[in-house]
């Protein structure tokens, strides 16, 4: 009736303000050259990340390099170039990582009840109530450090949060009578869930992927960082920002470049994930 | 206090206290503009019930909103609100405050958020008391007088107690003494009872009408019922997508609507005292006051539409003794239009009785308890379903009548597996269908294709994200999976529903109310089912869309020899569409048989009382149950 015209008349306030459209182009833009870094990097950086050059040792940017060296003198312009490939592939790896357990559990406590919401859910408590990152010092520090077990160990802490959130919004949709339909039609659980459902709480779980995104960036070059993701002098921004710190007079840029670089990334990846929400959000709601 | 009261009500003669000249209200979101209401002339006098009747977007809630000034952020008002002289538009914030409640009251729809949940009743009184003369008063005169207050409306006991402890009647009767604590002269009800039950509402709607005789305040009831309008108001207004199209007395009004739309919706209003052979509904829905901001605003739905009607907005002008009406044709087609109201009326040929036959569905002593039924905790259960027993015919059509609370709807999904009863037994075409996660695979299909289900809210029955012809190749495919003629059945489905091909590919958001629930009726039909259960399937739409509706439902059963399981709380819409009815109250059946006997002449004290809520127009039926403690 005559109520239902209200809520959509007061849309208009209820959103925060939303990135400006320049923001918004800064932020692609930025992600875009990331990846474009990532993928091209044996092309575009001018020399190789890894190459000693004790002859030059540490210098300031100059025209030969523009982003200086580092005290063994390698180029900080091209390290932080190949850099970009572990800033990216870590990040996405737990961020679908966990978009995939999360949804799927999440589905199935959410859309199922009875005993496997509740061996779900214990799960989730469980990781909870671990400390994460102390627990991946731990682990890494116990097992060895490497990437691919900071990777790991991130997407275990990480996909618990998403299984709550989705559960929560499966709960949400689960007595609506389109998903009561669907039943009644005699519609097997699993399309339900994952054709029904699925893109209905697509609004709530894509952002937070991008959320995961520029989390786990940050939490990665912190693992990095401390020495417990990829082994010493690697081309990672965490690594030659715990590296280059001591540099911070002699060469500053060759910390900055790179703790510059996460700052962007993890920011401009947050912003694209608020501007997918608001699109996904609309979705279904405008004609 | 009362003596104050009477001496107003006479002091002030028979003139408009509240008044609006060429109101507008418009909405401006996202830089775009839309109408709302449009020219809009309203008076109420002391003493004096006007009813505002509209369908959903006549604008006839933010009409509400702006008497008091209260629209909603993004919308303005334009033209004039007068109230005793003062212009109520141009009155600053502060002043504009004073004016509400002492002297403009205001009661909304939904009794369940309109109260504070974390005050007590009678704090909502008092908060309102302590602005007034009562200020200064002692703690304990201004108790005293929040009893009063609450006795006035006939819940003295309520006065130390919270919101939700109380039941939805009872919560609209505190906020009826609390919109009426600063004794105002106008007060403003905005679809007071629609939220109620049907006996509820009837307690109500005397309650306010009582109050605004013994008070001699003005009274605007905004409503979608021409029934509820025609028991209680003196005159009545019908608004349509923004503009009024007619006014006048409602004795005349009811007798012969001078206004195409005034008929049209007078005549999809089903009847409560027989059944037609087919309901006259309005083709089409509402359109937006922009659409139609040049032309007759009803002129794309009239019967009687000519080029003259779209040549400009016709103005209200008076057609009769007190009777304005905004058309233009009005004097040509009178007597065509009583004509039709006369014919239209004629009640239907009784139904044959169908042949008796093997029942399909049969239900045993059904229970159904909500909650923890161990031992220890057994007083936190609900019971829904004391012990239910019915039986439905192949082809037949049975109604399940009954309140909030009665346990139909909890009946309904028990019979399509959505829940599983506690005891009891349920049958469907031979098969147990008591618990349907313990039949085989087979069996289940067989009772999904047996019976099919439409539910109430059109909002949420369809998936927001899927195309309407995606929603219905997905029914049509999961027990036919290998036709490849999806797309040709998809469009026969839309085509039985009423709706044209063309909207298989729209999205539900591009659809009105009526549309969905042709669509979820569609979705339904698409397994062949024998019998559909429909769960309150029009409560939700429009009168005019209503009645679009129920026709539908009675061709496709004439054509497909589908049958009903018909729940719902209106009486006059189940004299429509069903054979046979069973009364539900409080879980259990308390009256059965064929519909006309059981509405007719109904025998269970609850059904009585049922059949006396329905709406009226004599003046005999609000004073049949004046409410305990009404002055």
């Amino acid at each position: 009736m005559s109520e239902l015209a209200v809520p959509q008349l007061e849309r208009g306030r209820r959103r925060l303000l939303p990135p400006t459209p320049f923001t918004l182009a800064f932020s692609f833009l930025v992600l875009g050259v990331v990846v474009f870094l990532a993928v091209a990097a044996p092309l575009v950086a001018p020399r190789d990340p890894h190459a000693q050059n004790l002859l030059v040792g540490l210098t300031t940017p100059n025209s030969e390099f523009w982003f200086g060296t580092d005290d063994v003198g390698r180029d900080v312009f091209s390290r932080t170039i190949f850099g970009a490939r572990g800033a990216l592939i870590g990040p996405l790896a737990i961020a679908l990582g966990a978009f995939l357990i999360g949804n799927v559990l999440g589905l199935l406590a959410g859309f199922r009840g009875g005993l496997i919401d509740a061996a779900i859910m214990r799960w989730v408590d469980l990781m909870y109530a671990l400390p994460g990152l102390l627990v991946a010092i731990v682990l890494v520090g116990v097992l060895g450090s490497s990437y691919v077990l900071a990777v790991v160990v991130l997407l275990v802490l990480t996909s618990p949060f998403d299984t709550r959130i989705v559960r929560g919004a499966t709960l949400e949709q689960r007595p609506l009578a389109y998903v009561e339909a669907a039943r009644t039609l005699g519609l097997p659980g699993r399309t339900i869930m994952f054709r029904h459902i699925f893109p209905n709480i697509l609004p709530v779980t894509l952002p937070n992927a991008f959320l995961n995104f520029a989390f786990s960036l940050v939490a990665l070059s912190a693992l990095s960082f401390l020495g417990l993701g990829v082994g010493p002098g690697s081309a990672e921004w965490g690594r030659m920002l715990a590296e280059s710190r001591l540099l911070l007079f002699e060469n500053p840029v060759a910390a900055l470049a790179p703790g510059g670089m996460i700052v962007l990334t993890a920011a401009s990846m947050n912003l694209v994930g608020d501007w997918v929400y608001e699109r996904l959000a609309d979705r279904g709601r405008a004609r | 206090m009362t003596a104050v009261l009477e001496s107003r009500a006479r002091s002030l003669p028979r003139q408009a206290i509240l008044e609006t000249r060429g109101l507008a209200i418009e909405s401006r979101i996202g830089g775009r503009r839309r109408t709302i209401v449009c020219d809009l002339d309203l008076s109420v006098a002391a003493g004096e019930t006007v009813g505002v009747v509209g369908e959903s977007g006549s604008g006839k809630s933010m009409t509400a909103r702006a008497l008091i000034g209260l629209l909603p952020q993004g919308l303005s008002a334009r033209g004039s609100i007068s109230y005793a002289g003062r212009e109520l538009l141009q009155l600053p914030e502060r002043e504009l405050a004073r004016v509400r409640g002492s002297e403009i009251g205001l009661i909304l729809q939904d009794p369940f958020t309109m109260l504070n949940p974390l005050l007590r009743c009678g704090r909502h009184i008092t908060e309102v008391l302590e602005r007034g003369d009562a200020r200064g008063v002692s703690r304990r005169a201004r108790r005293a007088e929040a009893v009063r207050r609450l006795a006035e409306v006939g819940i003295a006991e309520a006065v130390d107690r919270y919101p939700f402890e109380l039941s939805g009647g009872m919560r609209q009767r505190v906020a009826i003494a609390a919109a009426l604590a600063g004794d105002p002269a106008v007060l403003i009800a905005d679809e007071p009872s629609t939220a109620l039950d049907a006996t509820t509402q009837k307690e109500i709607l005397a309650l306010l009408k009582s109050l605004q005789e013994a008070r001699g305040m003005g009274l605007v009831l905004i409503t979608h019922d021409l029934r509820v309008a025609f028991a209680i108001c003196d005159r009545i207004c019908v608004l349509y997508a923004g503009s009024l199209l007619e006014t006048g007395g409602t004795a005349a009004l009811e007798v012969e609507p001078l206004h195409p739309y005034t008929l049209g919706l007078l005549l999809s209003e089903p009847p409560g005292d027989r059944r037609l052979a087919e309901l006259a509904a309005i083709p089409g829905v509402v359109p937006s006051p922009d659409d139609v901001a040049e032309v007759c605003s009803f002129s794309p739905r009239c019967p009687w539409a000519q080029p003259i009607c779209r040549a400009g907005r016709p103005p209200l002008e008076p057609v009769a003794p007190g009777r304005l009406s905004a058309c233009r044709r009005i004097d040509e087609i009178r007597s065509e239009m009583r004509q039709r109201h006369a014919t239209v009326v004629q009640p239907a040929p009784p139904r044959d009785t169908p042949a008796v036959a093997a029942p399909l569905v049969e239900v045993e002593l059904v229970e159904k308890v909500f909650g923890d039924t161990s031992s220890r905790r057994v007083q936190e259960s609900v019971v829904a379903l004391a012990g239910v027993s019915l039986e439905i015919g192949p082809h037949e059509s049975v109604g399940l009548v009954g309140e909030s609370g009665s346990g139909k709807t909890t009946l309904a999904r028990c019979l399509v597996g959505l829940e599983t009863p506690t005891s009891g037994r349920i049958s469907i075409d031979g098969i147990d269908a008591t618990d349907y996660d313990a039949l085989s695979t087979a069996d289940r299909r067989r009772l999904r294709r047996t019976v099919q289900v439409v539910f109430q809210d059109p909002y949420s029955s369809l998936n927001p994200v899927r195309s309407v012809g995606s929603t219905l190749r997905e029914a049509i495919e999961l027990y036919n999976p290998r036709s490849a003629r999806h797309a040709r059945q998809v469009d026969a489905l839309l085509e039985q529903v009423g709706l044209p091909a063309s909207y298989a590919v729209r999205k539900p958001i591009a659809l009105s109310g009526g549309e969905r629930q042709r669509v979820a009726i569609a979705r339904a039909l698409a397994v062949k089912p024998r019998l559909i259960v429909c769960d309150e399937p029009v409560s939700a739409l429009d009168v005019s869309v209503q009645a679009q509706i129920l026709n539908l439902l009675s061709s496709l059963r004439e054509e497909l020899g589908v049958g009903y399981l018909f729940i719902t709380h209106d009486l006059p819409v189940v004299r429509q569409v069903v054979d046979r009815v069973y009364v539900l109250y409080r879980g259990e059946i308390v009256e059965s048989g064929p519909v006309d006997e059981v509405i007719g002449a109904p025998r269970h004290p609850y059904t009585i009382r049922l059949v006396d809520s329905m709406p009226r127009s004599s003046p005999d039926w609000l004073a049949a149950s004046a409410p305990p403690g009404a002055p």
